[in-house]
């Protein structure tokens, strides 16, 4: 996963429980979907380790997403995305943040035997938090904990190219802050080489990334080398684009 | 005549509903084919699968979804080959569409006893390529008609008189295609998938194997080393493959065995010559497997 969604939205992403809503707006010839999420609103904090023990008062949190699809040519289509997402992340506090989101993902597929995906996503964050949440607050002239405003933001982009039916070959480029620092920065590169055997219910995939990670005072670099066996059980599912 | 009556007529004629088109989007381009045909001027068709790519596997787009949208039917082969059509109709938002499984009064062949993974991309209901039977046209043709003139039952007596008039050009086809390939009768061939029973069984010839151990597994050395030991036997002259197939496995297994491997295509449009409409693509796959067998 890019560092941008591992740390501002999760190990595993963004995963809440809610209600959501859909619409298809009249934009002609070209797909267009508004969703909008209202949800239980837990995830980013416990993402970031703050997770509600008092569990006194809810703190729902809301997403929107509008997309739109373009149909370049026969073979080759663009998404594109723009999404909001605003929530509370400490629950004692009751501080809020704020997620911007823009996103694409671009595919030529000219048969089944070689396609090239392209896509990119770039996030901001903003939020409002104590001056050290972990140890010793500040205090303010009141008295209470002083707070900041902290603005940061990740990136990725990243690309896959399928030169036979069974193998594909990719790198990702990734930059990201955290949600509590702008001065925490990791930026990494990744390749990998997939074999598919037996289509979409068997695949090998070798993946091999660096990462350089920078705080104040500390820098650390990373080198990652891993081998991921995907497959699935059951039928064969739709391909989504 | 006064400009404003003029105005009025004009405007009257463009909401008149006689004027609308019954739009309709098929999933094959086949079925688009077979709809103008039934439909002509009556019907506005577009369709989802180019007759190059692989029915089974269709990427989900919501350029689908938009199509469907504004269509009012709906035509389908069914029997699990479109496992990516749910997706696209319940994305199309559209509750007023009208979905048409073709598949309804077609005498199905290979309808397996169990159906578990071990059997590859197997398809519960029994295989799906019925359309490449020509006699299976008519219950094809029989449902749409059922539907073209629900949605626009003034033009029911078009429709029935259009689908009789092409159901008899196709029925002298079906004799000269069944003469053609008469010397041929009980004749081996070896096919990539399993897409062909419903044509083997019309013209009576034995699919002796397929270049795939299992629907949808991709060709293993053993088994491809069994299949040039059985060319050989059989003397089998020629081994088909889907427009969307890797035919390296083929051609390995042609070389070794002194076999021939033909493209023969699926579906309207699957390779260039086989034309823009069913009777077009029957004549170009009939043409090149009797020039292979002969």
């Amino acid at each position: 996963m890019p560092h941008a969604q591992e740390r501002f939205l999760g190990e595993e992403g963004l995963n809440d429980l809610g209600l959501s809503a859909s619409i298809l707006l009249p934009t002609g010839g070209i797909y267009t979907k508004l969703t909008v999420d209202l949800l239980r609103g837990a995830a980013i904090g416990e993402a970031a380790g703050m997770a509600d023990t008092t569990g006194a008062q809810p703190r729902y949190a809301n997403s929107g997403r509008l997309t739109s699809f373009f149909t370049l040519t026969e073979h080759s289509d663009l998404e594109v995305g723009l999404s909001g997402y605003t929530g509370i992340h400490d629950p004692y506090q009751r501080q809020r943040f704020y997620y911007g989101n823009v996103d694409f993902k671009y595919k030529y597929r000219p048969s089944a035997y070689y396609s090239l995906v392209v896509q990119g996503e770039y996030l901001f964050n903003s939020r409002t938090a104590q001056q050290d949440r972990d140890f010793n607050p500040f205090l303010n002239a009141m008295g209470n904990p002083a707070s900041r405003t902290i603005h940061s933001s990740g990136l990725y982009l990243y690309a896959d190219y399928q030169f036979k039916k069974i193998y594909s070959l990719g790198g990702r480029y990734d930059w990201s802050q955290t949600p509590y620092s702008a001065d925490d920065r990791a930026r990494a590169l990744a390749v990998f080489l997939g074999y598919y055997p037996v289509e979409e219910t068997l695949g090998l995939r070798l993946h091999y990334q660096h990462t350089k990670s920078t705080s104040p005072g500390s820098a650390e670099s990373v080198n990652l080398m891993a081998l991921q066996v995907l497959f699935s059980l059951g039928p064969h599912k739709a391909h989504p684009f | 005549m006064k400009p404003i009556s003029i105005f009025l007529f004009i405007l009257l004629s463009f909401f008149s509903p006689a004027a609308a088109k019954v739009r309709v989007v098929t999933t094959l381009a086949d079925l688009a084919d077979f709809t103008r045909q039934i439909g002509g001027d009556r019907v506005q068709v577009d369709f989802i699968v180019r007759g190059d790519q692989n029915p089974h596997f269709v990427e989900v787009k919501p350029s689908y979804m938009l199509k469907l949208k504004s269509a009012e039917i709906f035509f389908m082969i069914g029997m699990d080959l479109e496992m990516w059509a749910p997706q696209i109709i319940d994305g199309s938002r559209n509750t007023k569409l009208l979905v048409v499984d073709l598949s309804k009064n077609i005498r199905k062949l290979e309808i397996p006893g169990r159906v578990d993974a071990s059997a590859g991309d197997v398809h519960r209901f029994g295989n799906p390529h019925y359309w490449l039977d020509p006699h299976n046209v008519r219950p094809i043709l029989e449902e749409m008609i059922a539907a073209l003139s629900k949605a626009s039952p003034a033009d029911a007596p078009v429709f029935r008189a259009n689908a009789e008039a092409y159901l008899k050009k196709l029925d002298e086809k079906i004799v000269a295609w069944e003469k053609q390939m008469q010397p041929f009768a009980d004749r081996r061939i070896i096919t990539f998938h399993k897409s062909w029973p419903y044509f083997a069984n019309w013209l009576r010839l034995v699919v002796a194997d397929q270049v795939e151990p299992k629907p949808g597994i991709p060709p293993s050395p053993s088994h491809s080393a069994e299949l040039i030991a059985l060319v050989r036997k059989s003397s089998i002259k020629a081994i088909i493959v889907e427009p969307f197939y890797d035919a390296s496995a083929a051609e390995q297994i042609a070389r070794a065995a002194n076999a021939k491997v033909i493209r023969l295509a699926t579906s309207v449009g699957g390779v260039p010559q086989s034309g823009k409409d069913y009777i077009t693509l029957m004549d170009y796959n009939i043409a090149t497997l009797a020039a292979t067998l002969r």
